[in-house]
């Protein structure tokens, strides 16, 4: 189970939580085999805590069933077992208090009426959830200032480009101002810059200014691994592996990384290589007359030594080397090459 | 963090705010706004020659109802088409909600069910007040005597057909909440009460069989209680038996039409499928 830490209060905990989809055969199946009772395991026992003002990641590919897991989180999506609590209220039996708690933003571009102006949407919203009139009149102006869409908001929604529409999904989010934000893949459609852009916002904003606590689902690697203190790696339904970078790289057992450059060509470099003790997963790729090598260290003292010299006697000359600590996508890889 | 005190608003707020929602967004769709009024018009003038070509045949069937075939049409039509805009109005919001991915939102607000989808329903019946206005207006200009109408008795049989109508609606939407496609229970019910509640004839026509399934529909009753009332001048004194079957399958229809949206976002939440379409 993924632990926020001892400073933190949970504000998320998740126990168990699974979500089995009935799925419907057609009429025949129904004629022919009216016993067989088929489903989809999307969320397979998942447990998570998740501390007041954290910003917690879920990664995965699509459809590993990190929607599920918002859906159930946000009352919207009934668990077949386990429970959830959000802000101390259980999710099923109490889902009222859960929802005056939270706010959603997915990355889906419909939710909104397009027929209305942006301003005439964010009106509804607030409505909706119950923010008084004079109070949500200047909420959404300070959302939208901040934001940077004042200029779109008399506009009809219809007319929005996807990242105005982005924008305004976060505004929507924000409009109760609540202690607990779940981001569905908020940059999912975004250009770099305006995926930037909406990340600086979580971060600058959301999280560091408001104090908000932040669930953001995402399959976007570096977004993960530059926003979030702690990430979840989901696959199949099932957690992988949760926790900080740190924690993630010793549940992997992964070690540094060396990378060097050398120019020259060495035959038999990559086997020289690979005959260093203390070094795992050795990688040689030929460009042009330069060879690009990556290895992780085992830790043995005075095998970076040992490489150094080995490399050095095939007669090669070193351009360049870096020694880095496994990134979020070695991380992920690794994840993926144990299934 | 939002305090109690600046959370306040409440069913009040949330209705007046989907009201003006569902005017804006019709308001937006200007020729189709413009043209469902000119439908009626058209509606009307259909009826007016009808009447003059045919009514005189059914003349001593009409004598409870004012004596005039064009008037009893013009009121079957306008309260038929004032149960189907209140009986499909909140079906249809539901399916544009699972449309445009807003249905989801809307459940994920902090209100009970029964204040969304009375919200909802709003506009629908402002627009079916308004239709059923100029259906009135319409048959006035070409003729219908509406000077003894019983204002109060109608308006009060209004009134309890509006919540007659929605609980068919509530029903009609629980199946859409789960079906999606489609909205059967709307068909089922707007095609047996065209046949049997006496829009265009009077349900004495009917043969005895037809004529009992008749009163299990709440436009039977609501058509009875309108024309009597607007076209009779009768009162609660003389029309207590319909006013009482009316109010009795609301009374029944209604609970039906509340548990079933209640079960039917249930099942959707089980499954998975609010938010799909």
């Amino acid at each position: 189970m993924g632990r926020p830490g001892p400073y933190h209060a949970v504000v998320i905990e998740a126990s168990d939580l699974t979500k089995r989809f009935r799925q419907l055969g057609g009429y025949r199946d129904l004629a022919l085999y009216p016993w067989r009772r088929r489903s989809h395991l999307a969320v397979d026992d998942i447990s998570l805590e998740i501390g007041e003002g954290e910003l917690f990641g879920l990664l995965g590919e699509n459809g590993a069933g990190k929607t599920t897991l918002i859906r159930m989180l946000t009352t919207t999506l009934v668990p077949t077992s386990g429970s959830a609590r959000v802000g101390g209220y259980d999710v099923v039996r109490n889902p009222h208090p859960v929802r005056r708690l939270i706010g959603l933003v997915s990355g889906d571009e419909r939710t909104f009426y397009w027929r209305l102006t942006g301003r005439q949407n964010l009106e509804f919203f607030a409505s909706l959830y119950h923010v008084a009139r004079p109070r949500a009149t200047r909420r959404i102006a300070e959302l939208l200032d901040s934001l940077d869409v004042a200029d779109y908001a008399d506009e009809r929604f219809d007319t929005y480009s996807t990242g105005i529409r982005q924008k305004f999904a976060i505004a929507r989010g924000l409009l109760t101002e609540p202690r607990v934000l779940f981001l569905d893949e908020p940059t999912r459609a975004l250009d770099p810059i305006a995926a930037d852009e909406t990340r600086r916002y979580i971060n600058d904003h959301i999280v560091s200014r408001l104090g908000t606590t932040v669930l953001m689902a995402t399959h976007t690697l570096s977004e993960a691994e530059s926003m979030c203190r702690r990430i979840a790696i989901i696959r199949h339904g099932r957690m992988f592996a949760a926790g900080s970078m740190d924690e993630l790289r010793s549940r992997m057992a992964l070690r540094d990384v060396f990378e060097l450059v050398v120019v020259g060509r060495s035959a038999g470099l990559r086997d020289t290589i690979s005959a260093v003790t203390g070094l795992e997963h050795v990688l040689a790729v030929a460009e042009g007359d330069q060879t690009r090598v990556q290895v992780h260290m085992n830790g043995r003292q005075g095998a970076l030594n040992d490489l150094l010299r080995a490399v050095l006697e095939t007669g090669v000359q070193v351009q360049s080397s870096t020694m880095r600590r496994p990134t979020l996508d070695d991380i992920y890889r690794a994840a993926h090459a144990d299934t | 963090m939002r305090t109690p005190e600046e959370a306040t608003g409440g069913w009040p707020q949330v209705a007046r705010a989907t009201f003006v929602r569902d005017a804006r967004t019709a308001m937006s769709y200007r020729t189709g706004f413009l043209l469902t009024f000119v439908g009626s018009v058209l509606n009307i003038l259909g009826i007016f020659f009808l009447s003059r070509a045919f009514g005189e045949t059914l003349g001593p069937n009409l004598d409870r109802y004012g004596g005039t075939y064009f008037a009893f049409a013009v009121v079957g039509v306008a309260i038929s088409t004032f149960m189907a805009v209140g009986m499909t109005g909140i079906s249809s919001r539901i399916r544009e909600g699972q449309m445009m991915g807003t249905l989801e939102l809307m459940l994920l607000s902090p209100n009970r069910l029964g204040v969304l989808l009375f919200s909802s329903s709003l506009w629908s019946h402002a627009q079916s007040l308004a239709t059923l206005s100029l259906y009135l207006l319409a048959g006035a200009v070409l003729g219908m005597d509406l000077g003894r109408a019983n204002l109060p008795m109608a308006g009060a049989s209004l009134a309890l057909s509006i919540v007659a109508f929605d609980a068919l609606g509530l029903i009609a939407a629980s199946v859409v909440i789960v079906i999606k496609q489609g909205n059967p229970v709307s068909l089922f019910f707007g095609m047996a009460s065209v046949l049997l509640s006496g829009v265009l004839y009077p349900t004495s026509v009917l043969p005895q069989g037809l004529q009992a399934l008749s009163q299990l529909l709440p436009l039977t009753h609501a058509l009875e209680l309108m024309r009597r009332s607007a076209l009779a001048g009768e009162g609660i004194d003389t029309l207590w038996r319909p006013f009482l079957a009316l109010a009795l399958l609301t009374a029944v229809y209604f609970p039906i039409g509340l548990w079933a949206c209640a079960r039917a976002v249930r099942i959707a939440q089980t499954d998975g499928s609010l938010a799909q379409y």
